[in-house]
């Protein structure tokens, strides 16, 4: 098996170290670690050096080339605010994902995709909202958890490695396969907020096959299509009449699952709050700790998927890094994908059961 | 096509909502497939095979174009298609006779002079042995190797009338001159069956979804 550059490239950018700084710390010149990422096969002390500076297994090299993730085909929500390492960790962290995904999927069956296309919506985004319930059979109904609902539509729900204030979350497609990766450190509201936003974007501005063309007011509508869609209007209507206090919209925010500051802008949205009424009730909200935080908070959601993936591998004896190992990664590239997703999990697997042998 | 499927809405509350989307009503529709069916009805026994079908078709754009030109729906015969066009809202909307509409099962079919049977029966071409050609609907089902200049921008539906009456405005993926599949459906009658009265639903969160996750049989 040949060395592969791009496994080099990638796990650089996982461990968001220079072309110069990687070949610092393996001890090598500038112009041995640039001639191993452009394709020169290097010798085996030089891939050693290289995986040990990495702390990457010598096997992940000489694997197939890796599901690589262009920019343009992510939704990177503050992409202005992340330095070029950070964005290329994350896709870095993409590729791993989708490895991470199909070793699980050449082993479990897994929910297949039903999203619709609602670009042509895109400029009506609450409008798409309301498809998408539609097509779901959700009617006007709250999400009581949401990423089994994503999961149930066959959309892969990882966390995001880059667990860092400057991003809030991912989404892009892959060989027909719609993928999320979510902030664990944030709130559960505003994770699931993210969520929803992530969702618009695969349903609004991204193809299963086409390139996503780039959109302006994309952010704008994903998030206008987050809260139509985990507000509908017709349920916050008839469960809110007159709003006059902040204790009303905080009492109210548990039944969507959303930050208190979301609630009141939708009802702004929607003509319940006066302009007026809604500044005031956002700078109370900010008083009451309500803009860095969510101090009576919902639970978070956990992925059902990976729970009962890495359950049923359990119960086979396999670990986490056992997992990590077939996909010779280091185990912690794993653990982050999953972090906080999988739910809480013995410490230790079950003993494999044993089996007659006759 | 694996990853998206289509948008179904196949009750008459939703599809009131949704025709409101492009400024349309369920009775601007209903109006148009009136007005085809009659025409088809008019056809008489000594007319052409493909005459209630090109009857229904001619005043079925009619009907649409009366329906709908206000200024903002304007006519458009882009590839030959003979529709009324939304710039504002990106859609356009022709006509077309089919087989059956809303039927979940059996997506709808354009349709033609012979059936199956009628073609084995009639091997020997006759007109066509003649130069001349019947046009059908499925002739009407527009060229795919001719792109449409707005093709991004604009979304193409179709009323489709069924012979039973049944009708919906959809929106077909063309592929080979055929419905290869369908963006959109839209069900706005049939005649089959009486709508059910939607049960008044239950207002707490959902949160019963089934998240099927099995280990693959390795045999």
């Amino acid at each position: 098996m040949m060395f592969s550059a791009e496994r080099l490239r990638m796990a650089r950018f996982r461990r968001k170290l220079s072309g110069k700084g990687l070949a610092e710390a393996a001890g090598l010149t500038p112009v041995t670690v640039s001639k191993a990422e452009n394709g020169h096969q290097p010798d085996e002390a030089t891939v050693q050096k290289l995986a040990d500076a990495l702390d990457y297994p010598v096997d992940f090299f000489f694997m197939e080339a890796p599901e690589t993730l262009e920019t343009k085909a992510v939704s990177f929500r503050s992409l202005k605010k992340m330095s070029a390492a950070e964005r290329n960790a994350s896709l870095a962290a993409g590729s791993i994902g989708i490895a991470f995904y199909d070793w699980i999927e050449q082993h479990f069956n897994l929910p297949a995709p039903d999203l619709i296309d609602l670009s042509k919506e895109r400029d009506r985004p609450e409008v798409a909202a309301r498809l998408l319930r539609q097509h779901w059979g959700l009617g006007d109904r709250p999400i009581g958890s949401l990423l089994k609902l994503y999961e149930s539509k066959g959309v892969r729900v990882l966390s995001l490695s880059e667990n860092t204030p400057n991003v809030d979350a991912y989404s892009f497609w892959h060989a027909e396969r719609p993928y999320m990766f979510l902030n664990q450190r944030k709130t559960a509201e505003r994770s699931n907020f993210d969520s929803a936003h992530e969702l618009g974007h695969l349903v609004l501005h991204f193809h299963a096959a086409r390139q996503s063309a780039q959109i302006d007011d994309a952010e704008k509508q994903a998030d206008q299509f987050a809260s139509a869609f985990l507000m509908p209007e017709a349920d916050v209507k008839s469960l809110l009449g007159h709003v006059y206090s902040v204790s009303q919209i905080i009492k109210a925010k548990h039944r969507w699952k959303v930050s208190a500051m979301a609630l009141a802008t939708r009802l702004h949205g929607l003509g319940m709050l006066s302009d007026w009424n809604y500044r005031s009730i956002i700078i109370e909200l900010g008083q009451r700790g309500y803009r860095k935080g969510e101090p009576v908070g919902v639970e978070r959601e956990t992925s059902t998927v990976l729970r009962k993936v890495l359950a049923a591998l359990w119960k086979n004896g396999i670990t986490r890094s056992e997992i990590a190992q077939k996909l010779n990664l280091p185990w912690e590239e794993v653990e982050t994908l999953i972090f906080d997703l999988a739910g809480h999990m013995p410490s230790r697997p079950e003993a494999p059961s044993l089996r007659l042998v006759r | 096509m694996a990853a998206f499927n289509t948008a179904i809405t196949d009750n008459p509350h939703d599809a009131e909502v949704r025709l409101a989307d492009f400024g349309l009503t369920p009775m601007q529709i209903l109006t148009i497939r009136d007005s085809a069916r009659a025409a088809a009805d008019d056809a008489s026994p000594l007319m052409p095979l493909n005459a209630p079908g090109t009857l229904a078709y001619i005043r079925g754009v009619e009907a649409l174009r009366a329906q709908l030109l206000d200024g903002e729906w304007v006519i458009d015969r882009t590839l030959g298609v003979e529709a009324v066009i939304n710039r504002e809202l990106g859609i356009r909307i022709g006509y077309q006779n089919v087989d059956k509409a809303c039927d979940l099962v059996f997506k709808p079919i354009p349709r033609s002079v012979k059936g199956p049977a009628s073609e084995k029966m009639c091997s020997f071409p006759l007109f066509d042995y003649y130069g001349m050609t019947l046009e059908t609907d499925h002739d009407r089902v527009p060229r795919d190797d001719v792109k449409d200049p707005h093709g991004d921008q604009v979304t193409t539906y179709f009323v489709m009338v069924g012979e039973d009456g049944s009708v919906e405005l959809s929106s077909p993926i063309i592929a080979n001159r055929r419905y290869s599949d369908f963006r959109e459906r839209i069900f706005v009658d049939r005649l089959d069956e009486d709508w059910e009265d939607r049960i008044e639903p239950d207002s707490e969160p959902l949160d019963d979804f089934d998240v099927p996750v099995s280990i693959k049989d390795k045999t």
